[in-house]
């Protein structure tokens, strides 16, 4: 009976990525030779909160100055002057200086979401009635705004998501770093969408519009919140606003993360999926097949440690087909290949070190400062910290 | 005029205990002490707190639990059941949530830490909140004690055990908080008549009223399109407010505040009224203000109740607002700056109830607990409570019938003679001197 139960939870884990896949492949990366928008180009304001350098900055900012959209202006929000991103924006703005280019200094704070505080400062300088907002480790593609503005026409959304494509591994870490964001979080992006109508936004790009934000007051209504971007889905879905995602995929550029480094991302994540959805957290542990099918040897003396190597091999194939469809033709080293098969067994070993961490800590560092969360990412705890006690 | 300070005290159990201290923060030392909460709280004492918040908001929503809900109301509202007040009788024996309170207070040691650090000066105490008055009271120290009554009639746990001894004294917010704390063996010298604090900001000079006096004029005026209130009160009206005429219209449609409580307890009636209410807001015939207080999920859905409905474009744009703020003196000052213009106050009988002696007629939602059905019996005693004359669902129908009879306009108007307006003002006269003077007329209660 067990067995048999243990059997089906590995069959449906499979099943699942399959189906992360099988979306995947059917919403994955295109090119369209010409995208009509008609005649009306709402202003795009694309806020950028920016913290020191990141992999391949130039060449990720550079995408945001050579978008094939006609009305669109940057906003750079940095901590200080002193910021090391500063000088990049400085010679890409001098060597594109038809884009309007704003850089604010917002300041940090430990006792906010540290992103949001920079994005409600930027807020102020966008005149745009569109704000996109996008990380400093994304590149996209000249077409991607006008990708997006079509999908925000189209549909009347008041938000649109995109999936995530991590590309640009040059180490192990990092291709197992990729690995995750293209088949565990693009994969639950677009099958959670397109088949349950389920939003889950990842905060590396959202298209928001600036009305819909005001009736919150702006960026700063979610300042309490970790985890923003889930939260700004979350407010704008019980508000009765519209959300969409079109599939416009945005890259994710990620070269040279270490082992540690890795672990401290995944480990971040997870402590905010644990504090938002501590039911499907608890379940996730099912979602690990590799990790899971240690157990078939003991269930199954005879067959188990074939049986194993067949749940490998699956796991494997469906991490080579995503792999293959998102990011090969993106430059990839050849070598990546072949680190494939090593860097999906450990990847889903060490995510099962990860899956135990958020149940022994709620302190996660980001930004450069030490933050404590709880339910549903709150910082600092208990409301009341923050908001009871005011000013 | 010399400011005096006062340790100001209160507690976050829904808002109401912390909407009285609030218009006292002019007066407070070191600004409102919220007790209760983490950061002015040791942890010990800290969980007591909690859990008693727990159990209030809990309380606030057992009533919609499916099966269970109406029996644990009952339940509760027994615990919390106030004996009738007549006969008049003695009702000192102390009562089971006394002795408890006691009990925390002497044993457990509760509000120690609030009372180290008022000790530190010896200023006149305000409470909001019994039992860090009667904690107070108990450690007998330097600087006297007021507490601060929130409703219209109480329970015998405000009073201590022992209600002849200790120094404590109690500000009443009406006559029948008086005539209660005698009934509860309270000394008649250490009762004072002050009236609720209301806000300031909402009165003007303590002398003249002017805030007051020309918003309810402007709110008589909206109140009796047909001047059938006025056939009766025109002179009365003209006189108390000092206006020499009364202008040929109104300006402006009528405005309807929905207060949701501090729990959120009352979120779907607003759907159901702003249902009613949409072709009337649409029409521009009627404007609707719905107070979701401190809460984001509150909030939120209220605002996809007005996206449903299809009333996004009249939001802030004069047809829908919306009062929320996180932080929660931020949303105070929102919500008193909304009722200057308020023209009908639809509320559970809370503690803004007293708020109708600023002439905002109280339409009166379903009472939660014993507090607030007391309320609900003082504000019909006084005329200034309305209520609902139908179904929610048919608001657009009985709300412009009491309007067009100057039911509405009455109400205010009752609620303006007959409630204190000035307790704030005479609470400041007391941290100053010591005493203040009860006020005999309608502008100087």
């Amino acid at each position: 009976m067990i067995s048999i139960a243990f059997l089906s939870i590995l069959a449906f884990s499979l099943i699942v990525y399959g189906a992360f896949l099988a979306f995947t492949l059917r919403f994955r990366p295109r090119r369209e030779a010409r995208i009509d928008l008609g005649s009306r180009f709402p202003r795009v304001s694309i806020l950028k909160p920016m913290k020191n350098l990141v992999d391949d900055i130039t060449a990720n900012l550079e995408s945001y100055f050579t978008l094939d959209y006609p009305n669109y202006e940057l906003i750079f929000g940095l901590d200080s002057l002193d910021d090391a991103s500063l000088p990049v924006i400085r010679s890409l703005g001098g060597r594109f200086p038809e884009i309007p280019v704003s850089i604010v200094t917002t300041g940090h704070s430990d006792e906010q979401n540290p992103k949001i505080f920079k994005l409600a400062r930027m807020e102020a300088s966008a005149a745009g009635e569109l704000f996109w907002v996008t990380d400093a480790n994304t590149r996209v593609a000249a077409d991607t705004l006008n990708r997006l503005v079509r999908e925000y026409q189209r549909s009347s959304a008041h938000v649109v998501f995109s999936p995530i494509r991590g590309t640009g591994s040059r180490s192990l870490p990092s291709l197992m770093e990729n690995m995750s964001l293209n088949l565990f979080t693009s994969g639950n992006i677009i099958t959670a969408w397109k088949a349950f109508r389920q939003q889950i936004i990842v905060g590396k790009s959202m298209l928001i519009e600036k009305a819909a934000l005001g009736h919150f007051g702006g960026f700063s209504y979610f300042s309490a919140f970790l985890a923003e971007d889930f939260v700004i889905g979350e407010a704008f879905e019980n508000g009765g606003f519209t959300l969409s995602c079109d599939c416009t995929w945005i890259d994710n550029v990620n070269r040279t993360t270490t082992f540690a480094g890795f672990f401290r991302r995944m480990a971040r994540w997870a402590k905010l999926r644990l504090r938002l959805k501590p039911v499907f957290y608890v379940l996730e542990v099912f979602l690990n097949p590799v990790a899971l099918s240690l157990a078939l040897p003991l269930l199954f003396p005879a067959a188990g440690w074939l049986a194993l190597a067949g749940v490998w091999s699956c796991k494997i194939v469906i991490e080579l087909s995503s792999y293959l469809v998102l990011s090969h033709g993106e430059k990839e080293p050849r070598s990546n290949l072949l680190m494939l098969p090593v860097a999906v067994i450990l990847k889903d070993f060490i995510l099962l070190v990860v899956y135990f961490v958020p149940f022994f800590s709620r302190t996660l560092v980001w930004q450069g400062g030490s933050i404590a969360i709880g339910r549903r990412t709150r910082i600092g705890g208990p409301r009341e910290i923050l908001a009871l006690e005011g000013s | 005029m010399a400011m005096s300070k006062a340790w100001v005290v209160s507690v976050l159990m829904g808002l109401g205990h912390l909407r009285a201290a609030y218009p006292l923060r002019d007066s407070a030392c070191e600004g409102i002490i919220l007790y209760g909460t983490r950061r002015s709280t040791p942890p010990r004492e800290y969980r007591i707190w909690r859990r008693l918040r727990k159990i209030y908001y809990f309380s606030s929503n057992v009533g919609k639990l499916p099966l269970l809900g109406k029996p644990l109301l009952d339940l509760l509202l027994a615990v919390q059941r106030i004996q009738p007040y007549y006969p008049r009788r003695d009702l000192s024996r102390p009562s089971l949530a006394v002795r408890y309170l006691g009990r925390l207070v002497s044993s457990k040691g509760l509000c120690r830490d609030l009372l180290v650090r008022m000790n530190r000066l010896p200023l006149p105490r305000i409470h909001s909140f019994y039992a860090t008055a009667v904690a107070s009271d108990h450690a007998a120290a330097a600087g006297q004690d007021y507490l601060l009554i929130c409703d219209s009639d109480f329970n015998r746990v405000w009073v201590p055990r022992d209600p002849r001894l200790g120094h404590l004294k109690y500000l009443a917010p009406c006559t029948q908080v008086r005539n209660r704390l005698l009934a509860y063996g309270v000394a008649a010298e250490r009762i004072i008549l002050t009236g609720f604090p209301l806000p300031k900001e909402n009165i003007g000079s303590r002398e003249g009223l002017e805030i007051l006096r020309e918003d309810l004029f402007q709110r008589l005026l909206r109140l009796d399109p047909k001047r059938k209130f006025f056939s009766y009160h025109q002179r009365s009206v003209l006189g108390w407010l000092g206006k020499e005429s009364l202008p040929p219209a109104a300006s402006g449609p009528m405005h309807l505040t929905f207060a949701i409580g501090g729990a959120g307890a009352q979120c779907d009636m607003a759907r159901i009224i702003l249902q009613s209410l949409k072709p009337a807001i649409e029409a521009g015939r009627m404007r609707v203000t719905i107070s979701a207080g401190i809460h984001q999920k509150v909030y939120e859905r209220l605002l996809g109740y007005v996206n449903q409905l299809g009333l996004a474009d009249k939001l802030n744009a004069g047809g829908v607002d919306l009062v929320y703020d996180s932080d929660i003196y931020s949303y105070l000052d929102k919500f008193n700056r909304i009722l200057r213009t308020t023209d009908v106050l639809w509320t559970k009988p809370s503690e803004l109830s007293f708020y109708c002696a600023l002439g905002i007629p109280i339409l009166m939602a379903p009472p939660i607990g014993v507090h607030e059905e007391l309320n609900r019996c003082w504000l019909r005693e006084i005329h200034a409570g309305v209520e609902a004359a139908g179904p929610l669902r048919f608001t657009h129908e009985w709300l412009f019938d009491l309007l067009e009879n100057g039911r509405l306009a009455e109400a205010a108007w009752d609620g303006f003679l007959k409630a204190r307006k000035l307790g704030t003002y005479k609470i400041e006269d007391l941290i100053r001197t010591g005493a203040c003077a009860e006020g005999l007329t309608p502008l100087e209660q």
